[in-house]
Formats: C-alpha cells, sequence, structure tokens
C-alpha cells in the first residue's frame, strides 16, 4: 500500500466527520432560527440603574438531541482518525497493530512515558519523536487533542455533550444622521457569553432601546473544565480542522 | 478564542438546571425522573437507528447497482455443464463501513451511557472506569467487571451479570464490542459482497458452489448445472453485503440484519433496566 492509499484510509474518518459537521450546522440553524425563546422584561432594580429594563427569557425550548448527537459523532470520527493515523505509521514500517495501539493523548499534563510507548509501539522514531513535539496533553502545545479526547470520553460514557443556548452577538443601532444623531442609550450586557437560562437578564437598555438592539444567538457545547460555553459549531469545526492538518503533516511518515 | 479559557464552577450546577427547564431557578435540585435519566441513552439508540436507516438506503443503492461481473462458461473438465463465476466486483463504497461504525459506536455509547446512569441513581460518582463491561470470555468478565460497575447498585450489577455480556454468553453484545473496537481503533471493518442465494424457474438440481453465503472474490464460482437448461431466464442471484470479519461474525448476514439485531438486543436491555430508575 502507498503513502496515498494510507492517507485515504485515514481520511475517510475525516471526511465522515465533516458529514456529520454539516448535519450540525443543518440542525443548529434551523433551531436557532425558529426562536427557540419567549422573552418578557422587568425594571432593572439594581442601584444606579433606576429607569432601566432588564430583559430576560422566560422559556427556552429544549436543544434537539440531533444537536448533540450529530456533535458527538463528529468529534468520535475525528478522535477516531488519530487512532487510525498511529495504526497506519505502524504498517507503514511493516509492524502488527495491538489492541493498545492508539494515538497517545494524557489527561494530565504531561506525557505518561510507559503508555506512550504501549500506545506506539511499531511506528518509527521520527514519527514518535513528532508526537512528542505534539505536547497532547493537558496545557501543552496540542492542548486540542486533550479536549477532544476528552469530549469524545464526555459523549461516550457520561452523556451527550452539553449544549446551551449563548449571546453570540449583539448589534445597538444608533442614528448618526446629521442633525439627528442621538445620544448613546444607556444598556448593558449581564452574563454575556454564558449559558442563557429562563430568568437569567441577559440585557439591560433604556425602554425603546430594544427596539435597536439585535441579537444573534448561538448553540453552545458546555462541558465544565474542557469547552466552558463555546458554539458547538466553532468547536468541532475547529477541531476537526486542526487533525486533518496533524494528519497531513505525517505524510511524509506513511510508507 | 483558544480552548482552555477559565473555567467556571457554577455551569455544572446552572446545566443541571437548564436540563430540567420545567423548574424555576429558586427550587432546589430535584430528582430526575426515568425519562431524564435514560433520555441520553435513548438518544443514542435513536441516533444508531437513523445511521442504520442510511446503511440500508447505502447498501441497497449499491446493490441494485449490480455492482459484479457474472460471466458463465463450460465447465474445463465437463464441459456438458455450465459455470456461473464472478468475474469483478466494484469496490463498496467506503460510506457503508462508516456508517457501520457509527452505528456501532452508537450502540456501544447508549451501553456506557447506562452504566454511567446506574452508578448516577445509586447516588455515586462514575469514575473514569465506568463502563458497561463486555469480556472475551466469563474468566475475564468476572476480572474486569467489578471496577467497571464500581458504584451501581448490586441489584444492577446482578441484571448485568444475567446479561452475561461475553462471548459464550451473549454473543451479540461481545460481537458488538470488538467490531466497535476494531473500527475505532485500529482499521476499518472489512465489508463484502455475498450471494445468499440462487432461485430458478425449474426444478432441475442447480448444485449451488460452497461459495454460496461466504464473502465472493473474483474468480469464485457461484453454481454450476447442465447445458441444457441454460437460459438468460434460468437463473436469477440475490447479493448482498455483509461483514467480512470472520474472526468475530463467522456467519455472513447482511450487514443491516447484523446490526438490527444487535439494535434489538441493547433495546431491550436497556428497557430491561427501566424499574431500577423508578
Amino acid at each position: 500500500m502507498n503513502t496515498d492509499a494510507r492517507l485515504a484510509l485515514i481520511k475517510v474518518k475525516i471526511d465522515r466527520a465533516k458529514k456529520h459537521l454539516r448535519d450540525l450546522e443543518i440542525a443548529k440553524d434551523k433551531f436557532i432560527n425558529s426562536t427557540p425563546f419567549t422573552l418578557e422584561f422587568r425594571p432593572d432594580e439594581k442601584p444606579g440603574h433606576e429607569g432601566l429594563n432588564l430583559w430576560f427569557m422566560t422559556s427556552i425550548d429544549l436543544i434537539p438531541e440531533e444537536i448533540s448527537a450529530s456533535a458527538g459523532d463528529a468529534i468520535h470520527n475525528t478522535r477516531s482518525a488519530l487512532d487510525h493515523l498511529i495504526c497506519q505509521l505502524v504498517l507503514s514500517e511493516g509492524n502488527s497493530i495491538s489492541n493498545q495501539t492508539a494515538f497517545p493523548i494524557f489527561k494530565s499534563n504531561q506525557i505518561d512515558e510507559a503508555t506512550f510507548q504501549r500506545r506506539v509501539a511499531g511506528i518509527s522514531q521520527q514519527a514518535m519523536d513528532k508526537i512528542r513535539t505534539l505536547e497532547p496533553h493537558k496545557d501543552g502545545q496540542g492542548h486540542y487533542l486533550w479536549v477532544l479526547h476528552e469530549l469524545d470520553i464526555a459523549d461516550k460514557h457520561h452523556g451527550l455533550i452539553t449544549t446551551l443556548l449563548r449571546v453570540d452577538n449583539m448589534r445597538l443601532d444608533i442614528d448618526t444622521t446629521l442633525g439627528r444623531r442621538q445620544p448613546t442609550p444607556r444598556f448593558a450586557l449581564p452574563n454575556f457569553g454564558e449559558p442563557l437560562e429562563v430568568n437569567k437578564p441577559f440585557f439591560t437598555c433604556e425602554p425603546g432601546t430594544e427596539f435597536q438592539s439585535y441579537f444573534s444567538f448561538d448553540v453552545a457545547i458546555n462541558q465544565p473544565i474542557v469547552v466552558p460555553c463555546k458554539p458547538v459549531v466553532w468547536s468541532v469545526t475547529t477541531l476537526i480542522e486542526k487533525v486533518n492538518n496533524l494528519i497531513d503533516e505525517f505524510k511524509p511518515l506513511l510508507r | 478564542m483558544p480552548f482552555g479559557d477559565s473555567q467556571c464552577p457554577i455551569l455544572k450546577c446552572t446545566f443541571q438546571l437548564f436540563k430540567s427547564c420545567t423548574y424555576i431557578m429558586s427550587q432546589p435540585y430535584l430528582d430526575i425522573g426515568v425519562f431524564d435519566r435514560l433520555s441520553d441513552v435513548r438518544a443514542k439508540l435513536k441516533r444508531a437507528k437513523h445511521h442504520l436507516a442510511d446503511l440500508d438506503r447505502e447498501v441497497n443503492a449499491f446493490i441494485q447497482s449490480k455492482p459484479y461481473l457474472i460471466k458463465r462458461d463450460l465447465h474445463p473438465q465437463r464441459p456438458e455443464y455450465v459455470i456461473y463465476w464472478i468475474h469483478s466486483t466494484r469496490p463498496i463504497p467506503s460510506a457503508i463501513t462508516t456508517l457501520t461504525g457509527d452505528t456501532l459506536g452508537n450502540l456501544r455509547g447508549a451501553l456506557d451511557n447506562l452504566a454511567h446512569a446506574l452508578v448516577l441513581v445509586n447516588g455515586q460518582q462514575p469514575s473514569t472506569q465506568t463502563y458497561f463491561p463486555i469480556s472475551d470470555d466469563e474468566a475475564s468478565y468476572k476480572s474486569q467487571a467489578p471496577r467497571k460497575v464500581k458504584g451501581m447498585a448490586q441489584a444492577a450489577i446482578d441484571k448485568i451479570n444475567a446479561c452475561r455480556p461475553y462471548k459464550d454468553g451473549n454473543v451479540r453484545l461481545w460481537q458488538l464490542n470488538k467490531l466497535n473496537n476494531k473500527h475505532k481503533h485500529n482499521t476499518s471493518l472489512s465489508v463484502g459482497i455475498f450471494c445468499e442465494g440462487i432461485s430458478s424457474t425449474t426444478f432441475h438440481l442447480l448444485s449451488p458452489t460452497n461459495n454460496i453465503g461466504k464473502i465472493l472474490r473474483s474468480g469464485n464460482n457461484l453454481t454450476m448445472f447442465h447445458a441444457e437448461l441454460d437460459t438468460d431466464q434460468f437463473l436469477e442471484f440475490a447479493f448482498q453485503i455483509g461483514l467480512n470479519e470472520p474472526t468475530i461474525v463467522s456467519e455472513c448476514e447482511p450487514i443491516g440484519e447484523t446490526l438490527g439485531v444487535m439494535l434489538r438486543a441493547v433495546t431491550r436491555l436497556v428497557n430491561d433496566f427501566k424499574p431500577l430508575f423508578s
């Protein structure tokens, strides 16, 4: 088997991950476009905020399980692509893979040498050195590998990857026409970037400002410590791209 | 925004409140009912079913495209007989193996999610070792299972033991585990075309070869019969895609059927555990 054939076998997993990513994007957009919440406001009673209104959600639809399921499948295939890379590196050297053969990623902030050797037994020294330089552990250069690994475990063992709604973007339109420029109204975005919850204020503003305000919402992964409230599509896209690029770097070592 | 920004411990608490979003924030954490505890498991099963439906469509489309070339020749030693044989087959689309892998992954994930839920319902915290235990044999199972079921109530452990999740017990669970591990970690699963049957318009004996019901390779004979009976309308071959993993799945069966049986087995198993969550 030549290099391109070996690479193609690995990239099947990446292609599959990208297919799940497309499903995720469609499901997420459909959910967001359905306006899955209801809004109300009440006077802001915080000292210094007199006259302002607090906006909050009174209900939030359950995020469709299809979103978490697609994200989980995409992440699983991406993680699996790394294991297949190691297998092809072993086979490139004419060696046999074992049930320990896998791409080594470590929960702690350093490489455990004994586990590392078991996982990569049979690959070339050059490939081994290359993997070490990646620092595939928490807080290393390859921190994203640790994120991928933890999300895959979370989805497989603990339940679906948690997803919550969050404010992704906010725009306030102010009339700046000559002679009609209005003063910038007072407003604030408490909890911006945090998960949205029922009864938790996300916007406070002068009455009427809500008609000049535009929000875009997003669905977020919210896996504590690993990926705290980051957009799910962005997170999965980033992981797939990084792993895809990593696999390409190993191409010269696949014979 | 790089990964690894500062954590926010309160997020875990707020997520639990969101997940049971019929409750308002002022209420304390409430006991979640059976539906919520198994909702993740059910979601995995639903996802597996979705992938299986896609797989069935891919397999049917591929088979209907007649991805094989069958030739007929006179028998070299007995020219009064004609042999039908496989000249060539087209490569099986990678979508079939990836869909198989996704189905297996979600089925296995459903079992691990169940294990996780069984620990939680017992008021304990799952560990990194919490899995639904499946082993190669009973001895390995007795050795490995205790650390995987740690934290579950004894009734749950007894129920898992009764499943006999090893090769000589519940072979489908064992096959699921082996196939999933192979697809996930090592190399892609091997699949192939097999002939599951031949039908004839006459009652004359067809003498099907013992390549029927096995993964076919170029040059394999399918059947032979007397040349006098040979017409274009005489024979129909039924082909299917099956797993080519003889150390795991010894009999050739349509891949959709193999996975369908596993899906039903896991679904029944999950349903058996429901009383433990009430």
